[in-house]
């Protein structure tokens, strides 16, 4: 009871206080129209084209307070579970008369793969949602990645994507941050990757054309996140995703209080190699998330139908183990674990810091 | 126990005529084992109205007679529990030691398994459990058609082994499908409590592998290991070791079985999803539930309770899904009634 009466007492006093502020903008996104000090939820319509029409989930928090605007998208791989439902968890914990700013929440980009339970692309049009800034007049994923470019991505001031390990991948949290070679848009994601916590950080190029390097190629300092393995949701791996955008949050002044986050010297990956399948067959690993190996050293193993062994996957190059495929199932071409070789702290080569 | 289930007609009718039956050699697609052989290859699947397909079977034929037990599992390619269970028990049979024939098809469902698709063919979007198929169908029901005709045909004793799908979280059980004729019923009991599953879930028909089977005046069971996409190490030596025993119980192999004293439950009822959104499991496999009490729930994509899922009657959780993903219509768990044991 306390609680709440304080809770009303402050929403009344920010309404008043904000009267007159540039902050009393209502925000739009999609059919979610949030006044000042208040959350709203909708959707972003994709209207249908060549195919079916989609609606992406949106909440839009508008703080009683003037500050940025942040948004945190998830769920551009359907079954990447542990993001997509740290986000809808994180919509009900931020309170719009604490947030100094908006925050923007897209907790599932691509709902027909997670309806449908399949892996890695959007079983609409088999394609990735992806290729920012999209096509009005493409395929679903295509005008999926349209409609967040430009009622999301052309809005925000900052922006995180979410993934995890899919429903075939193993892996333990990490960031990327993309070295974009300007330093105080670098140094700006530096902090954000830093303030997120994840005690492993890959660090990207500025190529391609994902959520965060579009963003950053607008300006806007943004980054990735990955967290949760092979269609589970653990607590701790959704707390990691809600506890990091926090302390992000909190970084850029849209909370109040101190990071909580304490990483100092966090493992920096400068480069990913990919280790392939050559054969179909059953796939066995022998190493976990975060195992450190040698050049030449076995990952994992193949056998056939038979339970013979065909192959030994062994490690290309030197370094740790930032994924490893999951379950039985090997095609030829298929990812079977992801390398990578450990760099140094940006800030000491570059101007980062 | 009747002899005449323990020994095969095909066998019996050369034993008769005076030929020595264990000499004889077993073909199952391109694999021909001799007498004490074990043998690899494919049962082939021509392509047809869609793409043909290769099914794996290895094929074992002891230097003793004895009956002929057929393994088949991955009719659901993603239930990798049984599909790396089958493999594993193939390189531990001797020939040598073997009375009888043991043909094992570890994968039926190749493009399910090699796509990562859960439940179905994606060739075709079907099942491939609707026995005895058809030889001019879509790809499931020629695959189908190819088992019936190759394998189910030729044995004397089937076992379909499945387990809990990328989506579905279980611990091992077994199902018993009930005819309510003897001796069928008790030799399809031994083999369960051969197999040794600490629960057995009684069914009635079906267009099941194991009905289908049965329906030929055949035993067969269907047992579960394994979920959620793992193949954990627990989970594929209950198959391997359920398979030895049921192998040990038709005198297939040496040994002796142990008396098992599982949980029966008769009467499942299926639990759905009635909103899209997130699922929140709250009980686990096997958990004892009582009739209304919630067993997870659903919340929308903004973080909103919208549905509970409660437990239709009193029971065991048989499975529970085991992924956020729900859509309605969805199966989210299976609660079984506890079942009298029967009268040995």
């Amino acid at each position: 009871m306390t609680l709440l009466s304080k809770r009303i007492v402050k929403v009344t006093m920010s309404c008043g206080l904000l009267a007159g502020l540039a902050g009393a903008a209502d925000i739009t996104v999609g059919t979610a129209t949030a006044k000042t000090g208040t959350k709203a939820t909708g959707y972003i319509e994709v209207p249908a084209g060549v195919d079916a029409a989609t609606s992406l989930p949106a909440i839009v928090i508008n703080g009683a307070n003037a500050g940025p605007t942040l948004a945190v998208i998830a769920g551009a791989h359907g079954t990447e579970y542990a993001s997509i439902v740290a986000l809808a968890q994180l919509a009900t914990q931020v309170r719009p008369s604490e947030l100094s700013g908006t925050l923007i929440i897209l907790p599932l980009l691509n709902v027909a793969s997670y309806l449908q339970k399949v892996v890695h692309v959007n079983p609409v049009d088999h394609k990735g949602v992806g290729g920012y800034p999209g096509k009005v007049d493409g395929t679903q994923s295509e005008r999926i990645a349209y409609a967040v470019y430009h009622q999301v991505i052309e809005k925000c001031d900052h922006l995180i994507d979410y993934h995890g390990g899919d429903i075939d991948e193993d892996l333990h949290p990490y960031s990327y941050w993309t070295n974009t070679g300007k330093p105080e848009l670098d140094k700006i994601s530096r902090d954000m990757v830093f303030a997120f916590g994840l005690k492993m950080i890959i660090i990207k190029e500025a190529r391609g054309r994902g959520l965060d390097n579009t963003a950053l190629g607008l300006g806007k300092a943004s980054i990735t996140v990955e967290a949760g393995h092979a269609g589970t949701t653990e607590a701790a791996d959704i707390g990691v995703l809600i506890d990091g955008t926090m302390n992000v949050m909190r970084y850029l002044k849209m909370l109040h209080g101190p990071i909580t986050s304490s990483l100092q010297h966090p493992l920096w990956i400068s480069k990913l190699t990919i280790a392939k399948s050559e054969q179909d067959g059953i796939f066995f690993p022998s190493v976990v998330p975060e195992a450190y190996v040698h050049q030449g050293m076995s990952v994992g193993y193949i056998t056939d139908y038979f339970g013979n062994k065909i192959a030994d996957v062994t490690a290309p190059v030197t370094g740790v183990i930032t994924l490893v495929c999951s379950v039985p199932t090997m095609k030829k071409g298929d990812n079977v674990v992801y390398i990578g070789e450990i760099g140094n702290d940006p800030s000491t080569s570059s101007a980062a810091r | 126990m009747s002899l005449s289930l323990q020994v095969p007609s095909g066998l019996s009718v050369l034993l008769i005529l005076g030929v020595a039956a264990h000499a004889a050699d077993v073909t199952v697609g391109t694999a021909v084992a001799h007498s004490g052989q074990k043998v690899n290859g494919f049962i082939k699947v021509p392509a047809g109205v869609d793409a043909g397909t290769d099914m794996p079977v290895i094929v074992i034929n002891g230097a003793k007679t004895g009956p002929v037990l057929s393994l088949i599992s991955g009719s659901h390619g993603t239930e990798y529990g049984s599909i790396v269970a089958l493999p594993k028990l193939a390189q531990t049979i001797d020939p040598a030691a073997l009375s009888g024939t043991v043909v094992i098809l570890p994968l039926v469902n190749v493009a399910s398994f090699l796509q990562k698709v859960p439940h179905r063919n994606p060739i075709d979007n079907r099942g491939l459990n609707n026995y005895p198929g058809k030889a001019d169908g879509s790809q499931s029901e020629r695959a189908v058609a190819a088992i019936y005709e190759q394998v189910i045909q030729k044995s004397d004793y089937v076992i379909d082994y499945h387990g809990g799908d990328l989506d579905e979280n279980i611990l091992p059980f077994a199902y018993w499908t009930k005819t309510n004729k003897e001796p069928i019923d008790t030799i399809t009991r031994d083999m369960l409590l051969a197999f040794g599953l600490d629960m057995i879930v009684a069914k009635s028909g079906g267009g099941s592998l194991d009905s289908t089977v049965i329906s030929l005046g055949k035993p067969g069971i269907t047992v579960l290991g394994g979920r959620s996409g793992t193949a954990g190490t627990e989970d594929v030596q209950a198959l391997v070791r359920g398979t030895t025993n049921v192998m040990r119980h038709l005198k297939m192999l040496p040994g002796t079985v142990p008396v098992e004293h599982p949980l029966w439950l008769a009467h499942y009822s299926v639990l759905k999803g009635d909103q899209e959104g997130i699922f929140y499991p709250v009980a686990v496999p096997r958990a004892y539930v009582t009739k209304g009490m919630t067993v997870g729930y659903i919340t929308n994509f903004f973080g909103e309770k919208v549905s509970e899922i409660t437990a239709p009657v009193s029971g065991v959780l048989i499975y529970i899904n085991s992924v956020p993903s729900v859509k309605k219509g969805d199966n989210l768990g299976y609660v079984g009634e506890l079942a009298e044991p029967p009268i040995k």
